[in-house]
């Protein structure tokens, strides 16, 4: 028998057709008497399954049911918020992370000198024009001492070390 | 939860869950009452190993509890219990399977669907310490013997009751292709068991299909 023809015959055994398709199939059930043997023995197969295979032999326990109350109360402040609530936040606390991690890095590679050690860098030249000056001050006319002091002005920040 | 309420005032899948997910006191301790025996006969119509038969009865039990916000009482509930007893149950099997075989087949892929257990590893375990009789031996081993998604399929029609649509949503496939597996299943069983139920040393006792 081929699968079609099969599946209309488990249709009718299982009593899923129309009536009109059943009648049809009963037609051809009372023609063909080898379709009657494979009806047979089909509902036997059937009938056979609910004889010999009876439900597990499970029973209700107490035990499980304590078990099992308590592992879903162990649950359950994990799950009070909605299921999107909690994907909300869950892609939230990620967001977060990249973006602290992201600014961390990106300071550190701007400089690995602390703020301190930016301010005396800042200031470097004017450091050295002052030292020049310190030691060589007494030898240098007015007009030259005038100019480095001019240049040290000029170099020296406006609004604090930077 | 927790406070005992043993009478319950509703026993309908559907309303019990729905109390679940509205959080009202005592409904998941009366879902688990209500389904309990019924959830652990399913689990135990699946898979081999009874030793095991707890501890997914109640997993299914917990994601029944973790899914009571997800929930939409738009199908029948058992379709939905089923749905979730089904996934546990097919993932049990790949696990355990998986697990034997890299025992005895170091890197072998597993898993083909259709394998066939072997004779003794029927997933209609004998219900009870009794010796079974030589025809319910032959129905045992023949059940045990069909491919996995045809075993499965039967096992949904015949012993859980479901519709064929029901069967289609439990599985994940389509109706068609549930009509094909039942009926395979069925032509499987029949060819296996037609000649040799009558060789078997007990009477048999026609009755009508169901």
């Amino acid at each position: 028998m081929n699968e079609r023809d099969g599946i209309r015959l488990l249709e009718y055994l299982d009593r899923r057709l129309p009536p009109g398709e059943r009648a049809e199939v009963e037609a051809w059930l009372a023609r063909d008497p080898e379709a009657r043997r494979l009806l047979a023995e089909h509902e036997r197969v059937w009938a056979l399954l609910g004889q010999e295979c009876p439900a597990p032999d499970v029973a209700d326990s107490p035990d499980f049911r304590a078990r099992t109350l308590r592992l879903a109360e162990q649950e359950r402040p994990a799950a009070l918020l909605p299921f999107r609530a909690r994907a909300v936040a869950l892609l939230a606390a990620s967001l977060l992370v990249v973006v602290v991690g992201w600014a961390w890095w990106s300071a550190s590679r701007r400089s690995g000198l602390s703020e301190s050690d930016r301010a005396v860098v800042g200031q470097l030249r004017v450091l050295e024009n002052w030292d020049f000056l310190q030691a060589h001050g007494r030898e240098l006319d007015m007009a030259v001492k005038a100019e480095v002091l001019s240049h040290l002005a000029g170099e020296l920040p406006k609004e604090g070390p930077r | 939860m927790g406070s005992s309420t043993p009478t319950p005032a509703v026993v309908d899948g559907r309303d019990l869950m729905k109390a679940v997910s509205a959080g009202e006191p005592g409904a998941f301790e009366r879902l688990v009452s209500t389904y309990e025996s019924r959830i652990k006969a399913a689990v135990a119509r699946h898979i081999v190993d009874r030793a095991s038969v707890d501890d997914l009865a109640q997993e299914v039990l917990l994601r029944l509890y973790r899914a009571r916000d997800r929930y939409e009482p738009t199908a029948r509930f058992e379709t939905f219990l089923y749905r979730i007893i089904f996934n546990i149950c097919v993932n049990h099997t790949q696990y355990s399977r998986r697990r034997r075989h890299m025992g005895f087949r170091q890197g072998a892929e597993d898993d083909e669907p259709g394998v066939p257990l072997p004779a003794d590893e029927s997933s209609l375990p004998p219900p009870r310490e009794i010796e079974l009789g030589e025809r319910a031996k032959l129905l045992h081993s023949a059940i045990g013997r069909l491919p996995d998604n045809q075993r499965r399929a039967l096992l949904l029609s015949r012993f859980e009751g479901l519709a064929y649509e029901e069967i289609a949503t439990v599985m994940d496939t389509s109706l068609q292709a549930v009509k094909s597996l039942l009926w395979r299943a069925r032509e499987n069983l029949r060819v296996a068991l037609a000649d040799r139920l009558d060789e078997a040393n007990e009477p048999t006792s026609e009755s009508r299909h169901e």
